[in-house]
């Protein structure tokens, strides 16, 4: 043990390094630790471990973190902390402190290092398991750590074992269905007061394990008697551990008790030379193994006993430290005032159920230990120790919770520390009529602080059955949600944050549209670029530049993010008309068709364009955020309707790099960057796909247009993407190369209506609904989707249909999602009636104005009516159109 | 996090599928004859029940293979997880 | 694929993190060809896919057979030449390796319903090496890396940093990653960031 010295509330301290903060101000004479929440009543630390409910501390050094039990908080050098009263706060800088997660497997998780769970590391190591051991204290050993005894080493060398990792400060927070659990370790708080920023501050812990020991042990419980909540009061446990190690501010205590733990925490203090004034037991008679090892043992050693009695109120001296304890007959009126600076209560124990909770196991109530366990055992879980029940044999406990109080008394009687919730509180409920401790709790807010009920759950049961003459498993059951104890949000986030937090997919030109300026839109996980602003522009003129530029001349768009799947088989051809609404097994080798797919329910579901690459050798293409799905879909359908069906599917999204080149000016490029490809619109027909090497590559040339200008589209392996756009911007320049990006995409695509799945749909619109009935095959038998376009609600009447609208106001763009309401101007009184929204909205260069694709109740039945868009300010009029604004007669696409 | 067990792969994580909706609901062969009540309780009714049920499952991030499962909607436990087409395995319950 | 490397970009630049001879190695390996091949092990296709490849492979989710070396780091099998089998799916392999792949199934797709798709550039590869390697996947992976349950030439597909990828377990302390290439960078900058605890 080395001395470090500490901070606490801005007083200078030392103490023993690794002891807890709550022993080194014990050490230092302090009892008052903080005030209580509510009250402002004096407290002092209870308890040992997590189960404190008054010594919360804020850390101001290292990382910072609020309302730590400063029973928890192990002594570095340099340490600062600051008492809370009930309510922390967070240190106003950032943590730098790194935070991980890491997974493992593992044969069998026990949970606790007392010696229960030694043993059953010990039993399954012995086996041949691997075993790891997670234990939330410092040190392994349990209950034998705080009774100052050396833990068996036959037990102890368990933890050296190849097959065994112990991993010490590392709580079990969750135990969930098969074997899975979450624990958090912490890794640097107790080496220093540092931030570590390479050593990972907490560690989250996945663990899946085959078999999960629960071997958590167990706390002390208090009594709820009047002023039970005085500096000075603590569990006996507590008390009896801190003194015996030095941390000794008292001199005269006074034990209650339930059980013999009270007896043999007083020995303690009577060994470490506290004055026992009195051992009060709530028991008049006890069996002839407790009056042997307990009643005699305190005998010998002068230190009074009052049978069949218990404490009823204390005192307190000037600074509200305990100076006096009051003690009465449980059945007679008789009391006396002892005087006493340490009240050490042995309230029972109170097994940690909580893991076991979480999984739905319901604890057992034993009246001979006066405590819920948990005595199970299945083929994943088990439990061991003191939480199945396994006290030392003279441990007999009397049910007994606390004394009758008056009503004054009952005001100060403490049944939640944290919550200050009172006897009085707790009487309020019950005569309201709760009875269920989930009644009870919510109504006075016992068991919702800090410490989630760690010691008043049991307390509160307990009282409910003594208030309405019940055992206490009568009155329901103890249920915990983890975490089992608070952690901090960091711990959970692991590395999951900035960069980390969702992966980014990039595609081979993403450097190139880094460093040309463009910012990013999300789509999905991709990266795309958005526009390409030249200096000075905003994103509307840069788009309107892109436009003109890709309708005049010609512009390059990166749309390798398509998804693209593979389909090989002699079966592809009639798969393939199954999937889409419309006929591909009649597609001509090298030709590409747009095809759109729909659900079941005949609600459009994705679209592409699909390639015959051979006579059985299909590319499909799939819409950028769809392509997982749709590769999902059509393996559902060959794997579990049409497994005789001989078609492979395999995607190759991120094989191919697809870089189009699009505008009039397009056939020029393309001839420069393939000089041997015949480019002529009689060689080379719109749909048509060619092979050729283009920039010294082999690609695929697609003649595929999302604009309704010439385009080609450029497929070759991606290790290529980037050099074919860098061919493409040199071979261009002379030709006012535009590179444009998704949102002039959306743009030049809306002004010849052409859908967005996602954008003009919602899975609620059929291929009719989008004025596509064109695409709808009437030959084919069936294909997916087809049956439910007769149900009587997709063929009905007053469907949402796409059509175009345009504002009266040419300058105004309406905001996309925008309600369109009929035939209503600025005056027409309310109620008006809802008709359809905005899907999509622009500003456009060809249209030298603003226009936008709505989807409208009967729309196309209803072209050429005025309509309103109520907005917040102001009414908008304008008029249904159809929903091609550019280029209707398809004259463009050939250049 | 469930644990589903891939016929193929073992027990993985839940992230590494997408759910499939009960099992054993065949695409009806002749839908043109079919009524539109008929119709409609293919697309849109599923059994839900309390308790053991087949559903299927895909292993997207792992062999892309549909399969069948049992599984206890109550407490999320497990049974055997069989391919299409093959013999359907009893109840657990 | 055959790269013309004047033209051709990996997605990582072939980098390079940590040492041979420290707890951790990350390297990319770039231009790594690789294919998908669909084939039933039921059909009359398998066998010849079989005899073509000189391999017997094994309609084992997980399984690798193979005939060249697999890693740059400490492995006997010859580099040049030669395939690797990697058993994704009951009827899925991807192949990797220097052979012409291409070549020795072109007949047997003539002759039989198998699928073999390109997908070198779809695919980096990525080898981590040291004795930290296996704590660094662990921080990120979530199934069994123990060796009883991943041994050597074990493969698997599945999330890592919550990118899908191949691993495979391909010798002592030695495994390598094929994410696809969009991930790659993510990957890289999840990867690095674990490993910075190990170096």
């Amino acid at each position: 043990m080395s001395t470090v010295n500490f901070t606490f509330d801005g007083k200078q301290y030392s103490g023993e390094k690794g002891e807890s903060l709550a022993s080194a101000l014990l050490r230092n004479g302090v009892l008052h630790f903080t005030d209580s929440s509510y009250k402002d009543r004096p407290r002092g630390v209870m308890g040992l471990w997590v189960e404190e409910t008054n010594a919360l501390v804020n850390i101001d050094s290292g990382a910072g973190e609020p309302m730590k039990p400063a029973t928890t908080v192990e002594l570095v050098e340099g340490l600062v902390a600051r008492s809370a009263q009930g309510v922390g706060d967070l240190p106003d800088t950032r943590d730098n402190s790194r935070y991980d997660k890491a997974n493992r497997h593992v044969d069998v998780l026990v949970v606790g290092a007392g010696t229960s769970g030694l043993a059953a590391a010990k039993k399954f190591s012995d086996q041949g398991k691997s075993v790891i051991v997670m234990d939330d204290k410092p040190a392994a050993g349990g209950h034998l750590v705080y009774l100052g005894q050396s833990v068996p080493t036959e037990l102890l060398a368990v933890l050296e074992r190849e097959n065994v990792t112990y991993l010490p400060r590392t709580t079990v927070q969750g135990l969930y269905d098969q074997g899975f659990s979450v624990a958090t370790e912490r890794r640097t708080d107790h080496l220093d007061a540092n931030v570590h920023t390479e050593m990972s501050r907490i560690r989250t812990w996945h663990i899946r394990a085959e078999h999960t020991v629960l071997a958590t042990g167990a706390f002390q419980r208090h009594l709820v008697f009047a002023n039970n909540d005085r500096p000075g009061i603590m569990l006996s446990h507590a008390a009896a551990t801190y003194v015996s190690s030095g941390a000794n501010p008292f001199r005269t205590a006074v034990v209650v008790t339930i059980d013999n733990q009270g007896y043999r925490d007083a020995i303690r203090l009577h060994n470490a030379g506290v004055y026992v004034a009195a051992v009060v037991d709530i028991r008049k008679k006890v069996s002839k193994s407790s009056k042997k090892s307990s009643r005699k043992a305190i005998k010998k050693l002068g230190i009074r006993l009052i049978k069949g009695a218990t404490v009823i109120d204390t005192q307190a001296n000037l600074d509200g430290l305990l100076n006096s304890v009051t003690i009465g007959d449980a059945k007679s009126d008789l009391q006396e005032t002892i005087k006493a600076d340490l009240l050490a209560v042995s309230g029972g124990w109170t097994p940690i159920v909580h893991l076991a909770t979480f999984i739905g196991i319901k604890p057992t109530w034993s009246a001979k230990r006066a405590a819920f366990i948990v005595k199970h055992k299945d083929s994943l879980t088990s439990t061991t120790g003191m939480l199945a029940g396994e006290f030392g044999d003279d441990d007999e406990a009397e049910v007994f919770f606390g004394p009758k109080l008056s009503t004054d008394q009952a005001l100060v009687a403490f049944v939640d520390y944290q919550r200050d919730a009172t006897y009085r509180d707790f009487k309020r409920a019950i005569d309201a009529g709760m009875r269920s401790i989930e009644h009870v709790k919510r109504y006075t807010a016992i068991g919702t602080a800090h410490d989630q009920g760690k010691t008043s759950g049991t307390v509160t049961m307990g009282l409910i059955g003594q208030a309405i003459g019940k055992a206490p498993d009568e009155i329901g059951s103890l249920t915990f949600r983890p975490p089992y104890i608070s952690i901090p949000f960091a711990a959970l986030a692991g590395r999951d944050r900035g960069l980390l937090s969702d992966p980014e997919r990039t595609t081979p030109i993403h450097a190139w549209h880094v460093a040309s300026g463009a910012p990013m839109e999300d789509v999905g996980q991709w990266k795309r670029p958005w526009y390409f602003p030249k200096s000075g522009e905003n994103m509307h003129a840069a788009v309107l530049r892109e436009c003109a530029a890709v309708r005049q001349d010609v512009g390059v768009m990166d749309a390798s993010t398509l998804g693209k799947i593979d389909i090989q088989g002699k079966d592809a051809g009639q798969f393939l008309d199954l999937i889409y609404t419309n006929m591909f097994s009649t597609l001509k080798v090298g030709m590409s068709r747009y095809g759109l797919m729909c659900g079941i329910d005949g609600m459009v579901f994705d679209d592409g364009v699909t390639t015959r690459i051979s006579e059985n050798h299909w590319l499909m293409t799939t819409t950028t955020g769809g392509a997982a799905k749709v590769l999902d879909w059509l393996e559902e359908w060959l794997q579990t309707e049409w497994p005789h069906l001989e078609v492979y599917c395999t995607s190759v999204t991120e094989e191919i790099s697809t870089v189009a080149i699009v505008g009039p000016k397009s056939r020029e490029l393309m001839s420069r960057l393939a000089p041997s490809l015949d480019v002529t619109n009689e060689s080379f027909a719109f749909m048509e796909n060619k092979h050729a090497e283009v920039a010294g590559v082999p690609a695929r040339i697609a003649r595929i247009s999302f604009s309704g200008e010439l385009a080609y589209e450029i497929n070759v392996p991606a290790s290529y993407g980037l050099h074919i756009w860098e061919s493409v911007m040199s071979k261009g320049a002379d030709l006012n190369i535009t590179p444009y990006g998704t949102e002039s995409m959306h743009v030049l695509r809306a002004e010849k209506g052409f859908v967005i799945v996602g954008q003009e749909t919602d899975g609620t619109q059929t291929p009719q609904d989008l004025d596509m009935d064109w695409i709808v095959s009437k030959k084919k038998e069936d294909f997916i989707g087809k049956r439910s376009f007769s149900r009587a609600d997709t063929a009905r009447q007053g469907r949402h249909q796409l059509v175009g609208i345009l504002a009266d106001d040419g300058s105004y763009v309406i905001p996309e999602g925008a309600y369109l309401v009929a035939g209503a101007d600025a005056n027409t009184p309310p109620p008006v009636k809802h008709i359809g929204y905005i899907t999509s909205s622009y500003d456009s260069a060809a249209l030298g104005r603003s226009f936008a694709l709505a989807l409208v109740a009967n729309g196309l039945a209803r072209k050429g009516e005025k309509i309103a868009i109520p907005m917040a300010d102001r009414v908008v009029t304008g008029v249904i159109t159809d929903s091609v604004f550019v280029d209707k007669e398809n004259t463009r696409r050939d250049g | 996090m469930l644990h589903i067990p891939c016929p193929y792969c073992g027990p993985r994580d839940e992230t590494e599928f997408h759910y499939g909706s009960e099992a054993h609901v065949a695409y009806p062969e002749n839908s043109g004859n079919l009524t539109d009540e008929e119709w409609a309780k293919f697309v849109f009714i599923r059994s839900n029940p309390k308790g053991w049920m087949a559903e299927r499952w895909v292993h997207s991030a792992g062999c892309r293979r549909w399969f069948n499962v049992w599984r206890n909607t109550i407490n999320h436990q497990f049974g055997p997880s069989y391919k299409p087409f093959s013999q359907q395995p009893k109840s657990p319950a | 694929m055959m790269v013309n490397s004047e033209f051709a970009k990996s997605p990582l630049g072939g980098a390079k993190y940590g040492d041979a001879n420290e707890a951790i190695l990350i390297q990319e390996v770039p231009f790594t060809p690789g294919f998908d091949l669909r084939v039933d092990p039921e059909s009359s296709g398998f066998a010849a896919v079989n005899q073509a490849l000189g391999l017997t492979l094994i309609p084992n989710v997980g399984t690798v057979v193979r005939n060249n070396a697999s890693c740059i780091v400490g492995d006997e099998l010859p580099a040049a030449g030669g395939v690797s089998a990697l058993c994704l799916g009951p009827d899925w392999w991807y192949l990797t390796g220097t052979a012409n792949i291409a070549a020795l199934l072109k007949p047997v797709q003539e002759l039989h319903h198998i699928s073999l798709v390109d997908v070198s550039s779809q695919r980096t590869k990525i080898e981590i090496y040291g004795p930290s390697a296996k704590d660094v996947l662990a921080h990120y992976w979530e199934q069994d890396l123990r060796d009883e349950h991943f041994p050597i030439d074990a493969c698997s597909q599945g999330v890592l940093a919550k990118a899908p990828l191949i691993m495979w377990h391909c010798c002592e302390n030695c495994y390598l990653l094929f994410p696809r290439a969009s991930f790659a960078k993510h990957l890289w900058t999840a990867l690095t960031d674990a490993a910075i605890e190990y170096l």
